[in-house]
């Protein structure tokens, strides 16, 4: 369901009010800052893919289809396409450099996870690392199911049911988070 | 739930479409599903709101410096593609609009060009023509009077028209006959000089006398012609002579009969 802001924003963007940044940064960044941590392991490169992709949404915002995808969906492809081309491209001009053991290993020493996003976190905890696995892969490193299948190890059909699984394991971790919060 | 969204539901087209994974028509189906099945749509809307939930579960405090350096950088209004190429195309439009003009102007002047040099070449073919038939006839009038057959008799009024000078011109092997009139005097409108030929003691007419300068004039040829004469008639020519009014006359038995050099 939209909310009310969500609406707002999406009004303000397609008239090209300049105070719907504003309000997507006030509102998404925290979550679009972490996709984009996710995907590239790097917090100075995730800045400048934020920072980018700011600008593409902008840029773009008359090509947004409220019909097709919710704001966010939209706003996660944007972040999460711009940080996978950083990575590659990042990966070319490094011409083949070995990489250490510790450059696959996501650290987030200096980043603290934002505060009002904790109780999330410790929802998707509750998600099996198989499922978490195969969902990270295909939704925070850009790989296809085919991809994933060949870097994971599993067979293309597991890939599939694990994605299914999972997803709707969240629907169901997440489901109790909101009957909790609407019981409050 | 028809088998038909249970189907679509089990593969996994739902979730490939919520990662950006579809092939454009896979990606219309979806779509197709999302918009007629409320369930596909519920359980579409469901999905996506996990994956804000997931991405959010793991949103992390951005440095503050990077809000304003993004307003900063976003100042300017959006500036869609479409005006742009629609400037483009309109350029290109009027541009092909305008050559098309032209080219549609210069061929209205050739085609006016073309018309007006067909007109100019039909004007000249027929003064070609009619150049030769004058040229015809100018050979054949100086072919008759250069032949040897070819009688020259001069007409000169009496009292009555004493201005009046004409020279005829018989040629009795080839039945012709000319005249060329020099001077004639001047009648009143209503009245012409009408030229007869006595045949058998009868006058027949021939041909109403007018002024020809240089060019000489065929008359009808008639046989055993005896003379020529010339009487003042109304106007439009009279069938029987007015004898009274007779003004010239030549006998071609007489001695102004004088042959061509």
């Amino acid at each position: 369901m939209k909310t009310f802001v969500e609406k707002h924003i999406v009004d303000l963007l397609k008239t090209g009010d300049e105070r719907a940044i504003g309000l997507l940064y006030d509102h998404y960044a925290p979550a679009l800052y972490g996709v984009a941590i996710k995907v590239t392991h790097d917090e100075e490169l995730a800045q400048d893919v934020l920072q980018e992709s700011f600008v593409k949404i902008w840029k773009n915002a008359h090509k947004y289809d409220a019909d097709k995808a919710r704001l966010f969906t939209w706003l996660f492809r944007v972040v999460q396409n711009t940080a996978i081309d950083k990575v590659r491209s990042r990966k070319r001009k490094m011409n083949k450099e070995v990489q250490t053991d510790d450059s696959n290993v996501y650290h987030l020493q200096s980043t603290s996870l934002a505060i009002e996003h904790m109780d999330l976190q410790e929802h998707t905890d509750g998600l099996e690392d198989k499922y978490r696995v195969v969902i990270d892969a295909l939704f925070f490193q850009g790989m296809t199911q085919q991809e994933a299948s060949d870097e994971l190890n599993i067979p293309l059909g597991t890939v599939k049911s694990r994605l299914k699984i999972g997803l709707r394991e969240l629907r169901k971790l997440f489901g109790v988070l909101f009957l909790m919060i609407s019981v409050l | 739930m028809s088998d038909r969204v249970s189907q679509f539901l089990e593969s996994d087209l739902l979730e490939r479409y919520l990662m950006g994974a579809t092939s454009p028509m896979e990606s219309q189906e979806v779509e197709y599903f999302v918009a007629k099945f409320p369930e596909v749509k519920t359980t579409y809307n469901e999905l996506q709101e996990n994956l804000e939930n997931y991405a959010a579960s793991y949103a992390v405090d951005v440095p503050g410096d990077l809000r304003a350096k993004i307003l900063k950088q976003t100042k300017a209004k959006p500036k869609r593609a479409l005006p742009l190429l629609a400037i483009a195309a309109c350029t290109i439009a009027t541009l092909f609009g305008l050559v098309a003009m032209m080219i549609y102007n210069q061929n209205q002047e050739l085609l006016e060009d073309r018309k007006f040099t067909s007109n100019l070449l039909e004007n000249l073919n027929d003064d070609i023509v009619s150049n030769r038939q004058m040229l015809q006839s100018v050979e054949e009038q100086f072919m008759i009077l250069n032949n040897t057959a070819t009688q020259k008799y001069i007409l000169k009024g009496n009292n009555r028209a004493n201005r009046l000078e004409a020279v005829a011109y018989i040629n009795e092997l080839e039945k012709r006959s000319y005249v060329h009139v020099n001077t004639l005097p001047e009648l009143p409108d209503e009245q012409v000089y009408q030229m007869w030929a006595s045949v058998d003691g009868k006058l027949v007419p021939l041909d109403i006398l007018k002024v020809t300068k240089d060019n000489l004039v065929e008359i009808p040829y008639e046989e055993r012609m005896a003379s020529i004469n010339v009487t003042i008639e109304p106007k439009g020519g009279s069938k029987e002579a007015t004898k009274a009014n007779e003004v010239a006359t030549i006998k071609f038995d007489q001695e102004q009969q004088i042959p061509i050099p």
